[in-house]
């Protein structure tokens, strides 16, 4: 098969593939070489990027943008220490206990 | 509970790095700033100079008196400055161990890769059993429980987050580790460059693609639940 071809095979099918259900390793870094190279622009010029560098293949574009939105967010989960999300989980179930006990103390007030 | 059964291994680490002679005097100092974090237990040290120190892990007792420790000020409602200290201390545990009783790890990198892993496995292990805690505790409480969710984070997300990550190590190894190193292991760019044998700078571009593709598998956790 050609490039061309391939090309044309890939458009086609990947329309019919909701993203990334069938990511791959090889797809996963197709992936991340436009996104790395995206990274490297200003954000206000992604989109164009995406459009050109994407080349009509519109599931890799809507795969890279769809994971560049997450560049533009606030604060993060993953950004702090996971024994600090830990800890706050923890403080939530403790504070649910407190709460649990109160009414098995009333009678005794 | 499997929880309390576990062997202190951070008390280990920290057993075997204060074990002997000159580091006496280390050892005064570190229980003053570490307090009941350090448990000094010969016949462990004894055990690990023997060579099974590879089995240990930063598992343990001192983690979940840590988790504790750091809860509490949470719901005291004090302002977490203690990010730094944490990390610092997970740090200063491994880099101590790291450095002194080098012969008994291949290297550095393995030493840390083992350490992250350990720490994520203490982790999720915890928040899965506070989930199961959670869910198991009976109709009555479903609905207090729920009332009382501050936040979207918590247990369930470390679950789904280290789910998702278990995904991501099936489309790119590396970024996973990096995850891996720095979430739960705590490690600097530069540290884990070193570890893995790249460049900081291709550490710190793994880590933001990692973040957004695990994110993107966080919501779509959420959006399927409801």
């Amino acid at each position: 098969m050609t490039s061309d071809k391939i090309k044309m095979y890939v458009t086609h099918h990947s329309s019919l593939i909701t993203h990334h259900c069938f990511m791959t390793p090889e797809r996963y870094k197709e992936v991340g070489r436009l996104y790395r190279a995206a990274l490297e622009l200003e954000p206000a010029r992604w989109a164009a990027y995406l459009a050109e560098a994407c080349g009509g293949d519109e599931a890799l574009r809507r795969e890279v943008a769809s994971l560049l939105d997450y560049e533009t967010r606030g604060e993060r989960l993953i950004d702090q220490p996971a024994l600090e999300v830990a800890a706050r989980a923890m403080a939530q179930v403790m504070i649910g206990d407190q709460i649990r006990m109160r009414p098995r103390l009333r009678p005794c007030l | 509970m499997a929880i309390a059964t576990r062997t202190p291994a951070v008390a280990r680490l920290f057993a075997l790095t204060l074990g002997n002679g000159k580091r006496r005097r280390n050892r005064k100092a570190y229980r003053k700033i570490y307090g009941d974090l350090i448990t000094v237990s010969q016949s462990v040290i004894a055990a690990m100079e023997r060579g099974r120190l590879r089995r240990a892990r930063p598992t343990d007792a001192a983690v979940y008196d840590e988790l504790r420790r750091m809860a509490r000020r949470y719901m005291r409602g004090q302002p977490v400055g203690h990010t730094l200290q944490t990390t610092a201390l997970i740090h200063e545990a491994y880099l101590r161990l790291v450095g002194q009783e080098e012969k008994h790890w291949e290297n550095r990198a393995h030493f840390f890769g083992v350490a992250a892993q350990a720490m994520r496995h203490i982790l999720v292990d915890h928040a899965r059993a506070r989930n199961m805690a959670k869910r198991g505790g009976g109709a009555h409480q479903v609905s207090l429980d729920e009332a009382l969710t501050i936040g979207p984070e918590g247990s369930d997300d470390l679950v789904a987050l280290n789910d998702a990550l278990t995904a991501l190590a099936e489309l790119d190894q590396r970024q996973s580790q990096v995850v891996e190193l720095r979430f739960f292991g705590g490690l600097t760019e530069e540290e884990i460059g070193e570890v893995l044998k790249v460049s900081a700078r291709t550490v710190r571009s793994d880590w933001r693609l990692a973040r957004s593709w695990l994110l993107r598998e966080l919501d779509k956790t959420v959006t399927s639940d409801k």
